[in-house]
């Protein structure tokens, strides 16, 4: 059986009294490509901000390699040593900082020294275009590369699992279906568990091994994404397939 | 009547003094404008309050332990002045952040709430000091200087005296006067250090970009904001200890009379940028000068402008070297107008002006 690197039971959150999240268990098996999808203001972007505390969670329970982490903050998250990368929707990159000091955020717990030349030729073969340009401010980069700081920023701490809030948000139809064969490409190459929200439900979920149909709050459907994408409700609702007549 | 020539040298060694003062007060605003993102008015009343410590507080607690000789010479020197200062104005940046700031951050408060905010902190502090201290300046006496230092630092050179045409052409800087400059420019330094090249310096600057992706890239911003108000604040108490050795006396109204053009220096030199705002303290305070000059000259009788224009029209207009403020803003609006982000900013920075 496949073991969970991150389940989280009936979590409730939101901000301040409004609550967004109602209720919510999710798991992401290893090496799992897993794809919240859902109408607008359902709640996708607090249901992964909550995962990692930068949103409050009024009740339930988060697990990262069966270590808890519900109620810690983001910064004691990393610090306790969790594998945990996340790219966030917007503000993705240290607009002011360099590439090379972008990198060195994805570390910034470890010791720069000892870790940064170890990961650094990993993260260059991935994206070798950042390696071109290492001393140049991130305000710089066009919407893709920034796309790519990101992940690369996300990657240096060699994470377990991986959360990307909608990644290809930002960007030009082509780059988008670029950036979603990157994110496939790096779960087989590294061997990693990704969390991916999207927008663009249906490739997503063609790309993804598992999905999660968030609406209002709570889990309206879940289950392995071939299974999800034959579903006809699902199709019309959710992924915006139009029935033939 | 005879022209008495300007005194050019004198002058000038009165805007260079002036430019550490401002350089001195500047690098603790320039930190809490980049990393905060906010223009934080009540950064007039810690240059106050750094005055007032590093005084009156000293001397009462001074008073209320044994007196002896010792403690005497401990009090006066100025290093300690000038250290105790920067942990009393430290305490009250991270007392603002704790109080109020910190506050109106777990709420999302606009940036402009937290200016409206730090006016507030401003007048509350100034009225305080006032309470306590009364208003009018009060006269004091120059902390020592360890290692001799008195005497080594001194320039005293005279070109000309009465000379026919030069008139009298000379520089007297004491040694506060030359202290300042030395020490503007060793903390610019040091602070443009540790923002650039440091970790500590890096989470600072990331911070300031985006809270929420430094927190998950584990970085303690709580912790972080808390350093920044405590150094951003200590330096400029530091800085306020040096800058009231040189004055004779000193008020509650000290720092808000050197807000403006504080911030000028910050504005034009570019916000975040340390080494920027060396450059923009000399313009500012040059141009300030140059003015103060000019219209000096400008009152003069019978050829200054003043009554020239009252024999033409009729009427008097005072042309008064107390303008010489506004001429320094008008070289900041000049500048901003070709580099908005000021001489030495970047673009991004801009982003923080509210």
């Amino acid at each position: 059986m496949d073991k969970p690197v991150l389940r989280a039971h009936n979590v409730v959150s939101g901000y301040g009294k409004l609550q967004v999240i109602n209720g919510v268990d999710l798991h992401v098996n290893e090496k799992e490509l897993l794809t919240i999808i859902g109408p607008n203001g359902s709640g996708k972007t607090t249901l992964i901000r909550t995962l990692i505390g930068l949103v409050e969670m009024f009740e339930g329970q988060v697990f990262i390699r069966e270590k808890e982490v519900s109620h810690m903050r983001p910064h004691e998250i990393i610090k306790a040593g969790i594998p945990l990368g996340y790219v966030p929707q917007l503000a993705n990159v240290f607009p002011s900082l360099t590439i090379e000091e972008n990198l060195k955020m994805g570390l910034f717990v470890k010791k720069w020294d000892e870790y940064y030349l170890k990961r650094i030729e990993e993260i260059f073969n991935l994206f070798p275009i950042l390696g071109e340009r290492i001393s140049q401010r991130a305000s710089l980069l066009s919407g893709g590369e920034r796309q790519m700081l990101a992940l690369a920023r996300a990657l240096m701490p060699n994470p377990e699992i991986l959360i990307l809030d909608e990644p290809t948000a930002a960007l030009a139809p082509n780059l988008a279906e670029d950036m979603l064969q990157q994110v496939v490409t790096l779960k087989k190459t590294l061997g990693i568990s990704i969390i991916l929200v999207e927008q663009r439900a249906k490739r997503s979920m063609e790309l993804s091994d598992r999905g999660i149909v968030l609406v209002t709050g709570r889990v309206a459907a879940e289950g392995p994404s071939n299974e999800l994408l034959q579903e006809d409700t699902i199709r019309k609702l959710y992924l915006g397939v139009r029935e033939k007549s | 009547m005879a022209i008495v020539p300007v005194d050019v040298l004198s002058h000038a060694a009165i805007a260079f003094v002036y430019a550490g003062k401002l350089i001195l007060l500047t690098i603790g605003l320039n930190m809490t404008y980049s990393v905060l993102k906010f223009s934080n008015f009540s950064h007039a009343e810690w240059v106050t309050w750094g005055m007032f410590s590093s005084w009156w507080l000293l001397q009462i607690l001074a008073f209320l332990v044994p007196w002896d000789a010792e403690m005497g010479f401990i009090i006066n020197n100025i290093l300690i002045q000038a250290t105790f200062a920067f942990f009393m104005v430290g305490i009250l940046g991270i007392l603002s952040e704790i109080l109020v700031f910190g506050r109106l951050r777990d709420l999302k408060a606009s940036a402009r709430s937290f200016t409206v905010a730090s006016i507030g902190i401003g007048l509350v502090v100034r009225n305080l000091l006032s309470m306590v201290f009364g208003d009018y300046p009060q006269p004091v006496s120059s902390p020592e200087l360890p290692f001799g230092l008195e005497d080594i630092l001194v320039i005293n050179i005279t070109l000309t005296n009465r000379d026919p045409i030069l008139g009298t052409q000379s520089i007297i800087l004491t040694s506060y006067k030359i202290l300042i400059i030395l020490i503007s420019i060793i903390t610019v330094l040091l602070i443009d250090y540790i923002f650039k090249h440091t970790k500590f310096g890096i989470a600072m600057r990331a911070t300031s970009d985006s809270i929420d992706l430094a927190q998950v890239s584990g970085i303690n911003t709580r912790q972080i904001i808390f350093i920044t108000w405590f150094i951003a604040a200590g330096v400029t108490g530091f800085g306020a200890a040096f800058v009231r050795a040189t004055q004779g006396r000193f008020g509650t109204m000290d720092g808000f009379s050197m807000l403006l053009p504080i911030f000028a220096v910050v504005i034009l030199g570019g916000v975040g940028s340390f080494r920027g705002g060396i450059v923009s303290a000399f313009i500012i305070s040059y141009a300030r000068e140059i003015s103060a000059i000019i219209l000096t000259e400008f009152q003069k009788k019978p050829y200054g402008l003043q009554y020239v224009i009252e024999d033409l029209l009729g009427f008097t207009i005072s042309l008064s070297p107390g303008y010489m403020d506004g001429v320094g803003f008008v070289v900041l609006i000049l500048v901003l107008l070709f580099r908005p982000q000021g001489i030495f900013g970047s673009v991004e920075a801009i982003r923080a002006r509210v």
